[in-house]
C-alpha cells in the first residue's frame, strides 16, 4: 500500500508554498527522516521529509509549482507495486475567520485557504470581492492554476463586475511625469510646439495628442488641424461581440459571411512578468496620509541616546506582579508614559498647526502605530489605534491598553473610534530591530516618537569633566536605546523640539513611581 | 613643384608665389588676437573634453588659425561661408561669442544653436556663417547654392567655402566645380590642406601630388598658397573674392596648413610622428605672426598684453558654458519644422 | 517667424470648375507661384528647354527666363545641395527629379542635410525647398526607374511628403508646398499625368492645406487609406466590390504622407470598425505599417478587426509586363485584401 507524501501544515496564515527542489527521483529508495524536498514559503523554507523507508514511486508535484497543506505530493512504497491514482487531496482544517465586529479602515479578511483549488493570491482576492467560488472556474494556469484572467473571464461571462480591477490604475510613477507618449512627441516635432508651453504646470506625461495640435492650431495659425478627437473615446464604444457585423451580399460561388468574432484575450502584464496587487483600502489610506503629511509639514528628525538601565530593572521588579494582574509589561507603556512626560515639558509637541494659530491641545491622546504582519508580496499594513488620555492613566493603566489594543489591532477587532483623535504618537520600530527611523507624523499631528531597539552599547562612565579625561574613565555596556523625534518645524523649533526628548530621557533614566 | 599631399613639405614651401602687401601693424594685432582667440578655445575645450564635459566628436583646428582669420579679414560679414566639421576657427574669425560656442560644443541651452547643434554644426548666419557641416564636401554645393542666390538676385554677395584634403575626393565636390565654372558662380573654393584626412595621411590614397591642379581640369582658377601666413591668406582670398564679385567666376585657393592637435578628441595620432609635427611647429601660424609683429616693431608688451586679455576672455567664455543651464527636454521636439 | 505654411483657401463654391489633366495641373501651379513670388526658381535635368522629360516644367523657360528655369549636369547631389544653399539664403528653389530613384543619387543631401538643417542649426536657417518628381510602376520602367518612394522620405523627420492623386489636390498642394517655409517632397505619378479631373479655372486662387486628408468615397463596412495613384485604383476596387458584393468600402486620400492626418482615419474608422492601407510603394517597414500602427497606438478601441496594409511585396521591379502587374498592389490586390477582411 503506497504511501501519500502531504504538505504539512505551513503554520499560521501560510495558505500555499512554492516547491523549490525536488531532492530525490522516482525510483529513489529512500529512508524515513530522508530529505525529499524543499517547500518555500513567505515566511519560511521547509524540509520535508520521507515519512517512512521505501522507494519513491511518484512524484506529483513538480518544481516551482504552487502547492497547499495538505496536498500530496509524492507516493512511496514497494519497488514493484503498482502505483494507485492519488487521492483526492484533502484539505485541512481551515481556521475559523476571525470575528468581526466594526468596520475599521482594514480590508475585509483573506479566505479561508482552500487548498482544493489552485490560485494566485490576486485571482482569490478577487473572486472573494466578487463573490464567487473558486470552484465555479476553470484555471489555464500552471497546473490548473487559476490567474486573475481565469476569474475575470469567469466573471464576464456571468456579467457582473468585479471591484478591485475596475479601478484604473492612476498614472505612473513620479519619475515618469515627464515622459510624453510617442504621438505626443510626434505631434510637437510634426508642428514645432513647445510642449512645455502646451502643459503648463501639469506633467508632459499628461498630454494627449490633441493637446498638441489644439495648441499649433491656434498659436500657428493652423486651422485644419483637429482640436477634439471626432471620433468617440474607449468608453464611447461598445465592446466588440455587440456590435453588427455588416451585410455581405455575395454571388453564390462566394464563400458565406462569418460574423467578427471577439479578438482573442491576450493575457495582461499582471500574468505575465508582474503582479497587480489591488490596493486594499488600508494601503490606499497609508499612502494617502503619509505621502500628504509629506508634503504637507516640514519634517525635522531628532535623535536621541536614553539610558535604559532604570527602565529595564523596573520592568524585572514589577513584571511578575502586572503578570500576575494580567498585565504583560512592555517596554511601549514606559515610553507612552516618558512620552506624556515630554508633553508636560513642551505642551506645544501636543499640537495642531492651523491657519488662526497653533492649537494646543488639553488632553493627550497617545496613538500607538502597530504595524500589521505582511501578505506573501511583503505588503505589511499599519495602524495607529489611540490611547486617550494617557495623561491620566498609570503604568499599569497604560500597559493594559497597549496590550488589548496591539491585541486587537493584529485581529482586525478595533473600532473605528479607537482609530480617532490621536494628538501625538509613539511608534516602537525596534521591535522590529531598527536603530532609528525617522518617522512621518500622523496629520494633523506635530510630533511623533520613534523608538529604536534595546542594545547594549559601549557608554563612557565620567565622574569628573564631561571632556576632559580623568584617572576615573571606564567604559560600561550599557542597554541603550536611540529616540527620534519627528517634529512639525511650523510649530517646534530645534531647541524646543530637544527640550521635549530630554524631558523624555530624564523621564526613562530616572525612573520612578510604582 | 611641391608635392602638396606631403607632410614634410612646409607651408612657406607653397608653390604660388603673390605679391604680398603688408597689412597695417594694428589690424595685424587685431588678426593676432583673434588667432590667439581661437588657439585658446580650442585649447579649453580639448580640456573639457578630457574631463569628460564634451560627448561626441569634437574637431580642433589647432595650427590652422591663420586660414580662418585672414579669410575673416579678406570678406564682408555679408558674403556666405561654409565650412567642415573642423569649423570652430571659422566661426571665432567671422565673431561668434565664444561663451555661446563652447556652451554649444557641451550641449547647453545658451549655445547659438541651443545645443543642438554641437561642435560639428556651427553656424551664425548673422556673421556669414551659414554652416559647418558633419558630412566631408556637403557644405561644398551649399555655398555654390547661395553663390547661385547671390547671382539670381544681382547681389555682389561672394561665397567662399572650407573644405579639407580628404573633400577632394568626393563627387559632390567635382559635381559643384563642373556647375560653379559652369556658370561663373561668385565663389572662392578654398582648401584647408592639412594633408591628413582623418586619420590617414592624404598621400596613401590620393592620386594628383598638387591638389590644387584638381579644379584646373574644369577651368577653374587656382593657386596654391602659405595657409599659415595669415597675410598671405588675406592677400589671396581678396583677390579671389574680388574676382567673384567682378563677375569673373569661381578661384581655388590651396592653402598649406598643418594641424597640430589630433584629428579629433581622443585621437591616437599613430599615424605621425613627433619629428613630423616638431618640423610643422617651426612654421606654426601664431609663431609665423608673431615674429612678424615683433619684426615689425610690436613690443612684446603689447602681445603679453592681447594675450592676457584673451586668457580672461576665454576663461570666462568656459565659466558661462559650464554654467549654462541644460536645455529643457521639451526642446527636444522643436525645430524639425519652421512654424 | 513668417506666415502661416500651410495656407488654406478653399475655392469659391461659384466657381464653375473645369476638366483638366494633372500635367496641367502641376504646370499651371509652378507658373502661378513663379508668378507670384520672384524667389521661386527650378532647377533640374532638362527642365528648361525640353520642358521636363514629362514636360511638366512646359513653356516655363519663355515666361521666366533660364535664370529661374535652370538645366543642370546630371548631378543630383551637386544641385540638391546648391538648392539647399540658395534656400538657405532666402531663395525658393523647386527642384526636379526626372526619376524620384533618384533620390537616392541625392541622399546625402537630401536626408542629412536639407532635412536635418532646421534642427541641426537650432532653428536659425530654415529650408524652403521643394523636390517635386514622378514616381511609380505601370509603364514597365523596370527596377531603378518605377518604385515608389514616399515611405522612404517619410521616414525621416523634417520633411513633409505629400502625395496628391487628382488635379485639384496636386494644384493645391504643389502652391501650399512652394509656399511652405520647409522641405517638401512633391510625389507625381507617371500613370496620374495623363488623368483629367475638375479644378477651378486658371486664374482662381486656392490652395489645399499640407497633412490633410479627404474622403474620396463613403461607405460604412471597411476604411481604406491611400493616397496617390493607388486612390484612383481603390476607388475602382471599391465600385466593383459595392456592384458584386455589396461591400461598402470608404476610401480615405491621405494626400500627405507626413504630418499624417489620423483624426479623418479614425473617424471613419469608428464607422466601419475595418482599417486597411493601401500604397504602391514597399509594404515593409513602409507607410501602411504606420498607419496600421498608429491606428493601435492612438485608436485601438476603434478597430473591429485586425487593421492590415496592402504594398508592393519586396521584389525588384520586373520589366515585364504580366510580372510588373503581378506585383503593383492594384485593384485586383486591393479587392482581394477587402473581401479577406470581410471575411474574417
Amino acid at each position: 500500500m503506497a504511501i501519500e507524501v502531504r504538505v504539512p501544515d505551513l503554520g499560521e496564515g501560510v495558505e500555499d508554498a512554492t516547491i523549490s527542489r525536488w531532492r530525490v527521483a522516482e525510483g529513489d529508495p529512500v529512508q524515513a527522516g530522508d530529505v525529499l524536498l524543499e517547500l518555500a514559503t513567505d515566511k519560511v523554507d521547509t524540509e520535508i521529509p520521507a515519512p517512512a523507508d521505501g522507494t519513491v514511486l511518484k512524484i506529483l508535484r513538480a518544481e516551482g509549482e504552487l502547492v497547499a497543506p495538505g496536498e500530496v505530493l509524492a507516493l512511496l512504497g514497494d519497488p514493484d507495486e503498482e502505483v494507485p491514482s492519488p487521492a483526492a487531496p484533502t484539505p485541512q482544517e481551515a481556521p475559523a475567520p476571525p470575528g468581526q465586529e466594526t468596520p475599521v479602515p482594514e480590508p475585509t479578511p483573506p479566505s479561508p485557504p482552500r487548498a482544493e483549488v489552485k490560485a494566485t493570491p490576486v485571482a482569490r482576492r478577487i473572486a472573494q470581492e466578487a463573490g464567487i467560488s473558486l470552484d465555479e472556474i476553470q484555471g489555464t494556469g500552471p497546473g490548473g492554476q487559476i490567474t486573475k484572467g481565469d476569474v475575470l473571464r469567469h466573471l464576464e461571462g456571468r456579467g457582473a463586475q468585479p471591484s478591485a480591477p475596475s479601478e484604473p490604475v492612476q498614472g505612473l510613477p513620479d519619475e515618469f511625469a515627464d515622459v510624453a507618449s510617442l504621438p505626443v512627441r510626434r505631434a510637437a516635432a510634426d508642428f514645432n510646439v513647445d510642449l512645455r508651453a502646451v502643459a503648463g504646470d501639469r506633467p508632459l506625461s499628461s498630454l494627449t495628442r490633441h493637446d498638441v495640435l489644439a495648441y499649433a492650431a491656434r498659436h500657428k495659425g493652423l486651422d485644419h488641424l483637429p482640436t477634439a478627437p471626432r471620433y468617440p473615446g474607449p468608453q464611447e464604444v461598445e465592446p466588440p461581440s455587440a456590435r453588427a457585423v455588416p451585410t455581405v451580399h455575395r454571388p453564390a460561388q462566394e464563400p458565406t459571411s462569418a460574423a467578427t468574432p471577439a479578438p482573442e484575450r491576450l493575457p495582461g502584464p499582471e500574468e505575465e512578468d508582474e503582479i497587480l496587487v489591488p490596493h486594499t483600502r488600508m494601503r490606499r489610506l497609508v499612502a494617502e496620509n503619509t505621502a500628504r503629511s509629506a508634503f504637507t509639514a516640514p519634517h525635522v528628525t531628532t535623535m536621541w541616546d536614553v539610558d535604559m538601565r532604570a527602565v529595564l530593572a523596573h520592568r524585572k521588579a514589577h513584571k511578575e506582579a502586572f503578570a500576575r494582574r494580567g498585565v504583560h509589561l512592555t517596554l511601549t507603556a514606559y515610553l507612552v508614559k516618558a512620552l506624556v512626560a515630554g508633553v508636560r515639558a513642551v505642551p506645544a509637541a501636543n499640537a495642531t498647526w492651523t491657519e488662526e494659530g497653533i492649537r494646543i491641545k488639553r488632553r493627550v491622546h497617545v496613538g500607538l502605530a502597530v504595524a500589521l504582519p505582511p501578505d506573501e508580496y511583503g505588503l505589511g499594513g499599519l495602524i495607529v489605534p489611540v490611547i486617550r488620555d494617557a495623561d491620566e492613566l498609570s503604568l499599569e493603566g497604560i500597559a493594559r491598553r497597549v496590550n488589548d489594543l496591539a491585541h486587537r489591532a493584529r485581529t482586525h477587532q478595533l473600532k473605528a473610534q479607537e482609530l480617532q483623535g490621536g494628538t501625538i504618537t509613539l511608534t516602537n520600530y525596534g521591535t522590529s530591530g531598527s536603530r532609528f527611523q525617522t518617522p512621518i507624523l500622523v496629520q494633523p499631528q506635530v510630533a511623533i516618537l520613534g523608538v529604536g531597539t534595546v542594545e547594549k552599547r559601549p557608554v563612557v562612565i565620567s565622574q569628573g569633566h564631561p571632556l576632559e579625561p580623568n584617572p576615573g574613565d571606564a567604559l560600561a555596556f550599557v542597554p541603550m536605546t536611540t529616540l527620534a523625534l519627528s517634529y512639525d518645524h511650523r510649530v517646534l523649533d530645534g531647541a524646543t523640539a530637544d527640550a521635549f526628548c530630554r524631558a523624555v530621557k530624564e523621564a526613562l533614566e530616572h525612573w520612578e513611581g510604582e | 613643384m611641391s608635392a602638396s599631399i606631403s607632410p614634410q613639405i612646409l607651408p612657406s614651401e607653397a608653390e604660388t608665389r603673390l605679391e604680398v602687401q603688408p597689412l597695417p601693424l594694428d589690424r595685424l594685432q587685431q588678426m593676432y588676437r583673434t588667432m590667439f582667440l581661437i588657439r585658446r578655445v580650442e585649447e579649453s575645450l580639448l580640456q573639457a573634453a578630457e574631463e569628460g564635459k564634451i560627448g561626441g566628436a569634437m574637431h580642433t583646428a589647432i595650427g590652422m588659425e591663420a586660414n580662418a582669420v585672414g579669410a575673416a579679414h579678406a570678406t564682408r560679414p555679408d558674403d556666405y561661408v561654409t565650412c567642415t566639421y573642423r569649423g570652430h576657427h571659422h566661426a571665432l574669425a567671422r565673431g561668434m561669442d565664444p561663451g555661446q560656442a563652447i556652451a554649444e560644443v557641451m550641449g547647453r541651452a545658451t549655445g547659438f544653436a541651443k545645443g543642438k547643434g554641437g561642435s560639428m554644426h556651427f553656424v551664425d548666419p548673422e556673421h556669414g556663417l551659414m554652416g559647418a557641416n558633419g558630412v566631408v564636401a556637403a557644405q561644398v554645393p551649399h555655398a555654390a547654392g547661395m553663390a547661385l542666390a547671390a547671382q539670381l538676385r544681382g547681389e555682389d554677395r561672394v561665397a567662399l567655402t572650407f573644405f579639407g584634403d580628404g573633400a577632394l575626393y568626393q563627387g559632390v565636390m567635382h559635381e559643384t566645380f563642373n556647375m560653379a565654372a559652369k556658370w561663373k558662380l561668385p565663389i572662392v573654393f578654398y582648401l584647408e590642406n592639412n594633408r591628413y584626412s582623418e586619420m590617414t595621411p592624404i598621400w596613401r590614397t590620393s592620386s594628383v601630388e598638387a591638389l590644387y591642379r584638381f579644379p584646373r581640369a574644369y577651368g577653374i582658377e587656382s593657386m596654391q598658397i602659405d595657409g599659415n601666413d595669415v597675410e598671405v591668406v588675406y592677400t589671396a582670398v581678396a583677390q579671389a573674392v574680388e574676382r567673384a564679385r567682378a563677375g569673373e567666376g569661381p578661384t581655388f585657393i590651396e592653402a598649406l596648413t598643418y594641424r597640430l592637435a589630433g584629428h579629433m578628441a581622443g585621437d591616437l595620432e599613430t599615424y605621425r610622428t613627433e619629428e613630423e609635427k616638431a618640423l610643422q611647429r617651426q612654421h606654426e601660424p601664431l609663431m609665423v605672426l608673431r615674429n612678424k609683429l615683433l619684426e615689425r616693431g610690436a613690443r612684446p608688451e603689447e602681445l603679453e598684453a592681447i594675450q592676457a586679455q584673451v586668457e580672461e576672455e576665454v576663461q570666462a567664455a568656459v565659466a558661462f558654458a559650464e554654467e549654462s543651464p541644460w536645455p529643457d527636454i521639451a526642446q527636444a521636439y522643436t525645430d524639425v519644422f519652421y512654424l | 517667424m513668417t506666415a502661416p505654411v500651410m495656407a488654406q483657401a478653399a475655392p469659391e463654391a461659384a466657381v464653375q470648375m473645369r476638366k483638366t489633366t494633372y500635367i496641367q495641373a502641376v504646370n499651371e501651379a509652378l507658373r502661378e507661384e513663379m508668378r507670384r513670388d520672384e524667389s521661386v526658381f527650378i532647377l533640374g535635368e532638362d527642365v528648361a528647354h525640353y520642358g521636363g522629360l514629362f514636360r511638366v516644367t512646359r513653356g516655363l523657360l519663355d515666361e521666366f527666363g533660364p535664370q529661374r528655369v535652370i538645366d543642370t549636369p546630371i548631378s543630383e547631389q551637386g544641385f540638391m545641395g546648391m538648392a539647399l544653399g540658395a534656400a538657405a539664403v532666402g531663395m525658393r528653389p523647386v527642384v526636379e527629379l526626372m526619376y524620384m530613384d533618384f533620390t537616392l543619387v541625392a541622399a546625402d543631401q537630401i536626408f542629412n542635410q536639407i532635412a536635418k538643417y532646421h534642427y541641426m542649426t537650432g532653428g536659425l536657417i530654415h529650408l524652403p525647398i521643394v523636390v517635386r518628381g514622378q514616381q511609380g510602376g505601370g509603364k514597365r520602367y523596370g527596377s531603378q526607374h518605377s518604385q515608389c518612394v514616399e515611405g522612404l522620405y517619410a521616414h525621416f523627420p523634417g520633411i513633409r511628403v505629400v502625395v496628391p492623386a487628382t488635379p485639384y489636390d496636386a494644384k493645391g498642394l504643389l502652391k501650399s508646398a512652394i509656399r511652405d517655409d520647409n522641405p517638401v517632397v512633391f510625389l507625381e505619378h507617371k500613370m496620374l499625368y495623363f488623368t483629367r479631373g475638375e479644378a477651378p479655372p486658371a486664374e482662381v486662387e486656392y490652395t489645399v492645406p499640407i497633412g490633410l486628408a479627404d474622403v474620396k468615397r463613403t461607405g460604412q463596412d471597411l476604411t481604406l487609406v491611400t493616397y496617390g495613384y493607388c486612390l484612383l485604383q481603390a476607388l475602382e476596387a471599391a465600385d466593383a466590390l459595392a456592384a458584386r458584393y455589396g461591400i461598402q468600402v470608404e476610401v480615405v486620400d491621405l494626400r500627405t504622407v507626413n504630418p499624417m492626418d489620423t483624426d479623418t482615419i479614425w473617424e471613419s474608422v469608428a464607422k466601419t470598425g475595418r482599417l486597411l492601407a493601401v500604397h504602391e510603394s514597399y509594404a515593409n517597414c513602409g507607410v501602411g505599417a504606420e498607419v496600421v500602427a498608429r491606428a493601435y497606438e492612438e485608436a485601438p478601441h476603434l478597430l473591429r478587426a485586425p487593421a492590415r496594409r496592402l504594398g508592393m511585396a519586396p521584389v525588384s521591379i520586373p520589366v515585364s509586363k504580366p510580372l510588373e502587374d503581378e506585383i503593383l498592389p492594384w485593384k485586383q490586390q486591393i479587392m482581394a485584401a477587402v473581401l479577406e477582411m470581410m471575411r474574417a
